[in-house]
């Protein structure tokens, strides 16, 4: 059977079909290509690679900026206030899951070292925030992150609605550290608790890891 | 009889055209076997676990809300069952699939969360802010349930297009049948090439997009809207992955051993007329 094939029928045959399977390659790449690469990128973009992964932020010293951000569930550092005996992580997002694990960093806010305002959020419950409310002017917060270690002094606190963005200002040319919890904290009062209780502390110092 | 340069020409441009509905009419086909298949999105959500998986998320959700309110877990007795669940769900799939949004009314867990947070004040020393605390308190609990179920509001912006992409794969069948046929008679005269040529050629084309598209998606660690969600698309995607997979090579296989025999089949009948 195989002596009867015409090997040039079958080779020509063979050609035209890679011929329209490139002109349809082609068609694809100069028409589609940049409408769908757009969508591909946004999905890996979104694309979460674990929760409990400590992803090591690099941090660039002269434009005081971090080069790779720690990915969103992630543990990127861990808060220290030795005032209150209080060691917590901190996780990079504020998502319902990442508050029951320890502290949750507001992704819209900077991250330690990059000279704007932090916003960290934990529950009020034992072992979280419980304690907030017994910091006081002056006491040294720490966070010690992959990429350097962070001190900050307490300046003052505020009780806020739950509302009231402006108690949380985000600067860009200041760093400021800004802690909050439900209010009131346990004070035999079930239910939505519609204030918060905000801790604002200034940087004081740092000693960034060298790579 | 020798074909005329026009109709080679006309043969070699609706040949591709042919191709072109081809893979069009392959595309739809797999599209129309998973995503728009309104069994394959139960049986998707059935054999994946996704009904107790979301019965213990809403469970999860709301035990995490409660940690800043003094309430305890006592409270969340008895609120739902999973059947409920399940036929919410459902009623989710249904609703997303004829492109309609779901408004689910949970007063019964409401009336039930009021009863549960009377015993438990009771019992305890605690009390409440006020009466309008308390109403947000039991909003935001039924809102975790009907969020966890519908997706969030985040699905309101992809119920529409998921109807509009169900009505486009059904006109693209429509389309691409009626063509592929008409085009099977026309290009039965005059084509001058086996019907493998175009069979290979939409074989090749599928897996290209499966190259093309898929492998450049981080599939396993896909995120939208929630995890659970995100779970049942990637497994979704890998179906497709493997659809396109098959479909390309077994086309590629019967393309190749189409033009195959006709290349026989031209020299055999050349030999029996020289007889």
């Amino acid at each position: 059977m195989i002596k009867n094939v015409n090997k040039k029928k079958f080779a020509s045959n063979l050609a035209i079909s890679f011929f329209f399977a490139a002109i349809f390659v082609l068609c694809y790449y100069f028409l589609l290509e940049d409408k769908i690469m757009p969508y591909v990128s946004l999905i890996n973009t979104t694309a979460v690679r674990g929760e409990d992964i400590e992803i090591i932020a690099k941090y660039n010293i002269e434009a005081k900026r971090l080069i790779d951000y720690p990915s969103y569930g992630s543990k990127y550092a861990t808060l220290e206030i030795p005032s209150i005996n209080l060691t917590l992580p901190v996780y990079h997002g504020d998502n319902k899951k990442i508050l029951r694990l320890g502290v949750g960093h507001y992704t819209g806010s900077y991250f330690p070292g990059e000279n704007g305002s932090i916003l960290y959020a934990a529950h009020n419950n034992a072992g979280l925030f419980h304690d907030l409310d017994k910091i006081k002017v002056g006491d040294i917060i720490t966070i010690k992150a992959t990429y350097g270690t962070f001190k900050y002094q307490m300046k003052e606190y505020k009780i806020v609605k739950e509302t009231d963005l402006s108690a949380f200002p985000i600067q860009h040319d200041k760093e400021l550290l800004m802690m909050y919890t439900c209010w009131p904290i346990d004070k035999g009062i079930a239910g939505h608790k519609k204030e918060r209780y905000v801790v604002y502390a200034e940087k004081i110092g740092d000693e960034i890891e060298k790579e | 009889m020798k074909l005329k340069k026009n109709n080679i020409v006309l043969s070699y441009i609706l040949g591709f055209v042919t191709l072109f509905l081809g893979v069009i009419f392959a595309l739809a086909l797999i599209m129309k076997f998973s995503i728009g298949n309104k069994h394959y999105l139960y049986h998707l959500v059935k054999d994946n676990n996704y009904y107790q998986t979301i019965y213990d998320e809403i469970n999860d959700e709301m035990q995490s809300y409660l940690m800043s309110t003094g309430f305890t877990n006592e409270i969340l007795n008895n609120l739902y069952t999973k059947d409920e669940v399940i036929d919410d769900i459902n009623i989710f799939i249904e609703n997303t699939y004829l492109g309609k949004e779901t408004k689910l009314v949970k007063d019964n867990i409401k009336e039930k969360l009021d009863s549960n947070i009377k015993s438990f004040l009771q019992k305890s020393n605690l009390g409440v802010l006020n009466q309008n605390d308390l109403l947000l308190f039991e909003d935001e609990m039924v809102n975790i349930y009907k969020n966890e179920i519908t997706l969030y509001k985040m699905a309101n912006t992809f119920i529409p297009k998921y109807y509009k992409l169900n009505k486009y794969i059904n006109i693209s069948l429509v389309v691409s049948i009626i063509g592929l046929i008409m085009l099977y008679i026309f290009l039965r005269k005059i084509k001058i090439y086996s019907w493998g040529v175009i069979i290979l050629g939409i074989g090749m084309i599928i897996l290209f997009i499966r190259m093309a598209v898929y492998d450049r998606i981080d599939v396993d660690n896909v995120l939208v809207i929630t995890e659970n969600f995100s779970q049942l698309l990637r497994i979704v995607l890998h179906y497709i992955s493997r659809l396109l997979l098959g479909e390309g090579i077994i086309l590629c296989i019967f393309g190749i051993y189409s033009i195959f025999t006709f290349s026989i089949r031209r020299k055999y009948h050349k030999s029996i007329e020289i007889r």
